[in-house]
Order: structure tokens, then sequence, then C-alpha cells
């Protein structure tokens, strides 16, 4: 158990390409931090530098108080669970498990009831004597978990670990690694780009993109108030709804020739984007004939409208059922509370309407 | 398995098979058949008159101590060209795996010396040994350790088996270089992670990993040494000096070629097959063994 503290890292490769630029982090003693975004942000290269896989070329790793920059990855005391699970393939699962123990010399009978332990948390207590190839995926995956809780090490770093699983299966574990987390009050840095597993598993969230870290904080918060247009259109599915419009002082006037008035919002006129999650817009008892409805996807709890609004396309996910079918015209509700405004370099307009909950941004014909 | 191809005439798959059956056929098996027809006969030098003698070319064979001599040589030669050229082949696989600027330069000249024909790498050695204008055994003389391999038998032996495993070298490097790159870097990642240092990492995972490669090599390399190893003596020793470096391939072609004793000679190409087949089944029955876990 430890605290991991990441001082503007920077990495980059032989050939000038940067891979990492730049990222400062601070994770607390038994903190779940969950680093997501998508393939080729430089996540991964990230938890590699953390590891001692990846050189730092710029910046400092710190755990538990100490600078390991230089320090091999056997001595930074920290357990990694890959992708690919990388168990070695010709020890039994014992030996698995019992590998980096015998590697720092810890005593035979000390070995022995750590590995019991572990494969009673984990269920693995009936495999011991089998080999990786004669398991399942699911098995593999706990094996791998296993030979991390073994160690008692002072952090846990997840790549990507459930994604070769099925959709099942990794429900069922991320929801099993979340409570071992807690349970061994290990901190934990897990690597992802599935947002579902970032919003579940994570006390706080790294959204990264392009190296970078575009915003950390409590999952909700980054939901709730994206500090970009990248985290707003990242995190939930369907995304949120990202509307390109121009500020004149009164109005913000969208592409369709809709305007909306924005009660409150102090700012000179210019290009601006606006934002809407697909739960939070809705249908006007309206006769005006602001959108029309191209794909209607019904899942049961709610539904998918698929809405064209002049050249842009949005999306509203009103609950239970509605009888709508594609061609119908409809009018569209815009509460200013959960409005998002993103300036022209697609950072977030800081934007405190009064009569927040009340208030609807009717549009102006 | 790959897509099968599925034919509509019964006749064309035959004739496409045909060639190779019938190289395989007039060139292996049909000699292969005389050679054990002739293991059983006994033939005048002259080869105007033949007689059945059954299993006596055998016994003769097995009960001559030059017989069980040029066994053993076999055998230390296999073991030898085995050792050397697979340790060194390792060595140099698992230096080329590392290398990231030039790699493909070093693998390249690495396997060269597997074109240069059997008998010329022969040559090459002996040349470079030669105690009076080799530059190798002239240094050798000149620092007074007293290098002959056309007197000292252990010399020239030890020669033969190093010019054998130098050509082994690349064959070996090649197919751990790919057993090598086969293994996941995540294992590797993992055990350095788990606290391995390189060397551990070496003997506890990629050499066990490696162990299906190793064995296929070591019947690979023995049945080289065992019988590819002729051009190299045919073409410097000649079995000599005293029968030194005389293995039983040698002898087959001495006993039969030069010595004219055709039945005996047949009688020793036949335990060579037999020891080749056995060598070939404990392969497969190993590899199959693997492909199940």
């Amino acid at each position: 158990m430890a605290t991991v503290h990441l001082d503007a890292l920077f990495k980059r490769y032989a050939n000038g390409v940067p891979a990492v630029n730049g990222v400062s982090l601070d994770v607390a003693d038994g903190e779940f931090i969950v680093v997501v975004g998508p393939s080729g942000c430089g996540k991964s290269t990230l938890l590699r530098m953390i590891a001692g896989l990846e050189t730092v070329t710029e910046g400092r790793v710190v755990i538990d108080g100490a600078e390991v920059n230089r320090r091999e990855p056997g001595d930074r005391d920290i357990a990694m669970v890959f992708q690919n699970y990388a168990l070695y393939p010709h020890m039994t699962v014992e030996g698995n498990m019992a590998y980096g123990l015998r590697n720092r010399r810890v005593p035979k009978a000390e070995i022995a009831e750590r590995v019991r332990r572990a494969a009673e948390i984990l269920e693995l207590s009936e495999l011991l004597q089998r080999r990786p190839s004669q398991l399942s995926g699911g098995q593999r995956q706990r094996v791998a978990m296993g030979r991390a809780i073994v160690r008692e090490p002072k952090a846990f770093l997840f790549d990507e670990p459930l994604s070769n699983l099925d959709a099942k299966l990794r429900v069922q574990m991320r929801v099993e690694i979340k409570r071992l987390q807690r349970r061994l009050g290990t901190t934990a840095i897990y690597v992802t780009h599935d947002q579902v597993e970032a919003m579940t598993l994570a006390d706080r969230l790294v959204v990264m993109n392009g190296g970078i870290a575009e915003q950390i904080g409590p999952p909700l918060e980054l939901y709730d108030a994206p500090a970009t247009t990248f985290v707003a259109g990242f995190l939930g599915a369907p995304a949120m709804n990202l509307l390109a419009a121009e500020w004149d002082g009164r109005f913000a006037r969208l592409a369709s020739g809709l305007a909306l008035a924005l009660p409150d919002l102090d700012r000179a006129p210019g290009p601006l984007t606006l934002g809407i999650r697909p739960e939070h817009l809705h249908f006007a008892a309206d006769s005006r004939a602001d959108a029309t409805v191209e794909l209607v996807e019904p899942l049961g709890a709610d539904t998918l409208v698929h809405l064209r609004l002049g050249d842009a396309m949005v999306v509203a996910r009103p609950t239970g059922t509605v009888g709508l079918a594609s061609g119908d015209a409809v009018a569209l509700d815009w509460p200013a509370a959960h409005i998002h405004l993103f300036d022209a370099e697609g950072r977030r307009i800081l934007w405190t309407p009064s009569e927040r909950e009340t208030r609807s941004c009717l549009p102006v014909a | 398995m790959g897509p099968q191809v599925v034919f509509r005439s019964r006749v064309l798959p035959y004739l496409l098979v045909a060639p190779q059956l019938a190289v395989t056929l007039i060139f292996f098996f049909w000699p292969a058949a005389q050679g054990l027809r002739q293991s059983f006969l006994r033939e005048d030098a002259f080869g105007l008159s033949t007689e059945f003698v059954g299993f006596e070319n055998y016994a003769t064979v097995l009960a001559d101590p030059t017989y069980l001599e040029a066994f053993g040589r076999s055998l230390a030669m296999g073991a030898l060209v085995a050792a050397f050229s697979m340790g060194l082949a390792l060595l140099f696989a698992t230096m080329a795996d590392r290398v990231v600027r030039g790699a493909h330069v070093y693998k390249t000249l690495l396997v060269w010396p597997y074109a240069v024909a059997p008998a010329l790498a022969g040559v090459l050695w002996f040349l470079m040994f030669n105690p009076t204008i080799g530059v190798v055994g002239y240094t050798l003389n000149r620092a007074g350790i007293s290098w002959n391999h056309y007197l000292d038998g252990d010399q020239a032996f030890l020669l033969v088996v190093l010019a054998a495993s130098w050509k082994e070298i690349s064959y070996d490097f090649v197919f751990f270089l790919a057993g090598l790159q086969s293994i996941p870097r995540g294992v590797i990642e993992a055990a350095a992670i788990d606290g391995a240092g390189p060397a551990r990492r070496f003997w506890t995972i990629v050499f066990p990993l490696l162990a299906p490669t190793s064995f296929f090599l070591l019947v690979v390399n023995i049945v080289y040494a065992f019988f590819e190893t002729f051009a190299v003596i045919h073409a410097t020793t000649q079995g000599g000096p005293g029968g030194a470096t005389e293995t039983l391939v040698y002898k087959v072609f001495n006993d039969g070629f030069i010595g004219l004793d055709f039945g005996s000679s047949a009688a020793q190409s036949a335990i060579l097959m037999v020891i080749v087949s056995l060598l070939t089944v404990a392969q497969f029955r190993l590899l199959d063994r693997r492909a199940e876990a």
C-alpha cells in the first residue's frame, strides 16, 4: 500500500514521436485510479512507465515517496495484470503465483501459505496443479490476479485486463476486481478504453487524449462537468450531442437555423460548441418542427431517437417507449441546467444561468 | 488447417502428386530396397557371383571392433556437434534478439555459413588450421601448442567437429531466433515485474519455453552429425589419420566403395536406416505430446 506520484511525465520515442506529453497525477493510498482514453492516447505507455517497462524521457515516477525512474521493474514492488494475462505457460497455476515470491526468496512455508490464501480468495484452490493451457479465459484472468495479490505489492497496475473476456464475464470480473481492491486496500491504477469499466471502477478517472490528461476527477464529476469537448464526447453512451453554434450576444445560433437563448451568459460574440446529453434532450409539447426523426431504436428501458437537425444529427434518449416514427417532425426542449458550453478550443465555458432547474432555453424562431 | 481444395476430377490429384511420388520411389525407396537386399548377400569383389548369406553380414559387422569404434565416434561427434552448435546458436540468437539497430545485418551474416557447402566448410577450416600455412595452426604452433591434425587423430576429430558445427550454427540460430521471437513479450515483462533478473528470466522462462525447439534441433543436429558430415570428412581427412575420423557413414562408403565389401556396407546402411527411423519416431512422438499439452 502506497501513494503514487507522477510528476510531469514525458515519453518520446527514438523517432521523435511523443507518446506521453506531460502527465502529472497524485494517487492517494488505497485509491482506485482508472486511466481511460482511445487507443493510441498514451495510456498504456503511461502505465508501462510506472511499471518500469518503458524508460521515462522526462519527469519523475514516485512510489511511496521514493523516485523509481531508474529502478528495475522487479525492484519497484508493484504487480501488473496484463491484457493477455502473460501467464507462464510451462508452470502450473501454483508455480505462476509462487514465481514472484521465489524470486524474492520468501521462505517456502510462507509462499505456500500466501498462494493458498490467494487461491482461496479467487476460487482457484481446485486448479492449482493445472497449466494455463488447461484453463478457461476467466480462470486465466483469475490466475493473473492471483499472481498480483500474492506479492502483496505497493500498487496494482492493470493493463486492460478484461478486454479479452466475453461481455458477461467482463461484468462479473469487473465487480470482482473492485471488491478485491476494496478488501485489500491496495492502490490501483487501471488502464482501459472501455468507459463503462472506467465509470464503475474508478474513485478518480483520468481521461487521456493525445498524450495528455484532459481531465482528472471523480467519474460523475467528469460526466456532469466535462472540461473539454473530448471528455464530453468520450464519456457516456450514446455520446453527448455536440453542436457548433455562433453566439451573437443574445442567442446561440445553430447551423440548422435554430436559435437558443442562453440566459446570463456574459461573453463576447463568437463561435462556441453547445453540448447536451441524450437523456437531457427532451421533446416539447409544441407544434414547432425543430427536428425530424430519422431512426428510432427501442431498448426497453429507454429509447434512442436519432434526430436530424439541419446538417447535424442529435440523439435523444427518452425513458420508456415513445410513439414516434421516422419522418415525424418534433419540437425540442433544451433545459438550461444541462447545457454544456465550450469555446472554440473545446474548453468548457463557465456558465451558471440563474433559475437553473426551471428555465428552458426555448428556441427562438 | 488451411483451406481445403476439393477436386472434382478423381484423376487430377493423383496426377499432381505423381512426380513427387516418382522421385521418392526411384531415388529413395528403390535404392533402399536394393540396399536391404544386398545386405543379405555376399558378392565377390568383381561382382561376378553373389550368394545369399542371411544375417551373416550383420553378425560380422556387429562383431567387428572397428565398427563399434566407429559407432562410438559417431555418437561422440553427434553429441559434440549438437552441444557446440546449439550452445553457440542459442547464445547468438539471444544476443541478436536484443539488438535493435542493424538487427537484419547480424541476422543475415549469422545465416551465411549455412550456404557454404559442407565440403568447402571442411576445407576452409583445415586450411586455417594447417600447421605450416594456416593462420590458426601456425599461430598455435608458434605459441608452443603442437598442432598437426595430419598426424594427431584427436585434433583431426576436433577439427571435423568444429567445421561441422560452424555450419550448423546458422541453421540452429534461425530456429532459436524464431523460437525466441515467438515467446510473448508480456511473459518476459511479467517475469521482470516478478523480480527476475535477466539471467534468471532466461533460465526459468525463456529456456523452458524453447524446449520444443531445442529438442527438434537436437534430433536434427544428431542426424546431421551422423550423416551429413560425410562431405566434410571426405574432403579433408578421409577417415584418417588412422581411422580417427571414420564415422559410421564414412565407414559405409569406405567398406563399400573402397573395400568393395558390398554386403557389409549394405548391412551398415540398414543399421543406420534403423537409427534414423528411431530418432524420427522419437521426435514425432514428442512433438505430438507438446501439441496436445
